[in-house]
């Protein structure tokens, strides 16, 4: 029986840890963003990953900055290439280093602070766009929030003017259906889609902080 | 104008209240108070709200609270029955109660029949903030993008 769960609940580098202890040959589906990365393992060790575009050890140090997204692991299943030849404890240290310390790309920034984001209770979506309409990242397909983010942006820098003030912390709006938040974040903005349960003023302490890091 | 309106004042009896203003859907200031912006000022700010509330409309959103928070200042928009209520705050700590009596407040409003007169009298008489002929390049390729 295969074994499913969340990066929210357990960590890729204690997933990747369980299976090489105990030896297993399997593959590992991660599901984030609309995207699928796979990783396999062969008599307890990490020999193939894959995140399009990348295979080997940058696919799999991507896939380690991800703090969200459904898992699935499948035993027995052989991997279709080997493109991984290190030994699973220096390779996941060799990982974790190079989150660190490595020049991470824009993408990679971008999934990173999308996950912190998910982490937040109360956040069922995220999403990072720019500021023309066009989504960066996102846990889930926004159709058109992506546009009304932009333009809802835009008149609020709008009214800033008029008022004399510099632009906001953050826009809350609140329908029958639904409440969402967007938020300015390094010249492109963040947006949020909120249970209605949530009290405002306790989610946008939490997102102020990670928006913050 | 409606500066002695009661509803209005208690409003901005509340510590950090600096000013409310009423407007239609169509973008008429029917009322404001407390406020340092001119007429005009007063127009555009409300003008820039109801572009925002009338493109969500148009994606099947009906937005009915709009909040917009600086560092050390709110807006506060509500929204119903063809009136928005706008006001301005100063004070972060309030607003739970802000957001409690401005409902109550908007409600009384919807009551009175001198506004709902005058709701009636403006329903008309303004070009749709949504004309293309009143946006610029960046509003109108926005808008383009919108499946």
């Amino acid at each position: 029986m295969a074994l499913v769960g969340n990066l929210r609940d357990l960590k890729l580098p204690n997933l990747i840890q369980l299976n090489c202890m105990e030896k297993n040959t399997a593959k590992l589906t991660i599901e984030y963003a609309g995207k699928y990365g796979f990783i396999y393992f062969q008599d307890g060790n990490v020999v193939h990953a894959e995140l399009d575009p990348e295979i080997g050890e940058e696919a799999l140090f991507k896939m380690l900055a991800l703090q969200e997204g459904k898992f699935r692991v499948e035993n027995d299943v052989r991997p279709p290439v080997i493109s991984i030849n290190i030994p699973w404890n220096s390779l996941l240290l060799k990982g974790l280093h190079h989150l660190d310390t490595m020049h991470i790309s824009d993408e990679s920034k971008h999934l990173h602070i999308l996950s912190m984001l998910m982490n937040i209770k109360g956040v069922r979506n995220a999403a990072l766009i720019d500021t023309e309409g066009t989504v960066l990242a996102s846990n889930t397909r926004i159709d058109n929030s992506s546009v009304l983010t932009a333009f809802t942006f835009l008149q609020v820098e709008k009214i800033s003017t008029l008022m004399g003030r510099n632009n906001p912390g953050f826009i809350s709006l609140n329908s029958n259906q639904s409440r969402s938040l967007i938020a300015y974040y390094k010249q492109n903005l963040v947006y949020l889609d909120i249970e209605n349960k949530y009290q405002l003023d306790t989610i946008l302490v939490l997102i102020g902080q990670v928006l913050s890091v | 104008m409606l500066e002695d309106n009661k509803w209005f004042k208690e409003v901005l009896s509340i510590s950090g209240v600096e000013g409310v203003l009423l407007t239609s859907r169509a973008g008429s200031i029917i009322g404001k108070i407390g406020l340092n912006f001119d007429h005009k000022t007063s127009e555009q700010i409300a003008e820039k709200i109801i572009r925002i509330l009338l493109l969500h409309q148009q994606t099947g959103r009906v937005i009915k609270e709009l909040e917009i928070k600086w560092n050390d200042y709110n807006l506060v928009i509500l929204v119903k029955d063809g009136l928005i209520l706008i006001t301005y705050c100063s004070q972060d700590r309030i607003m739970p109660l802000l957001r409690i009596t401005l409902n109550v407040v908007l409600a009384h409003l919807l009551e009175d029949k001198k506004i709902i007169k005058q709701i009636k009298k403006y329903i008309e008489e303004k070009s749709p903030p949504l004309n293309t002929a009143q946006l610029d390049s960046r509003e109108i390729k926005l808008i383009s993008k919108l499946q």
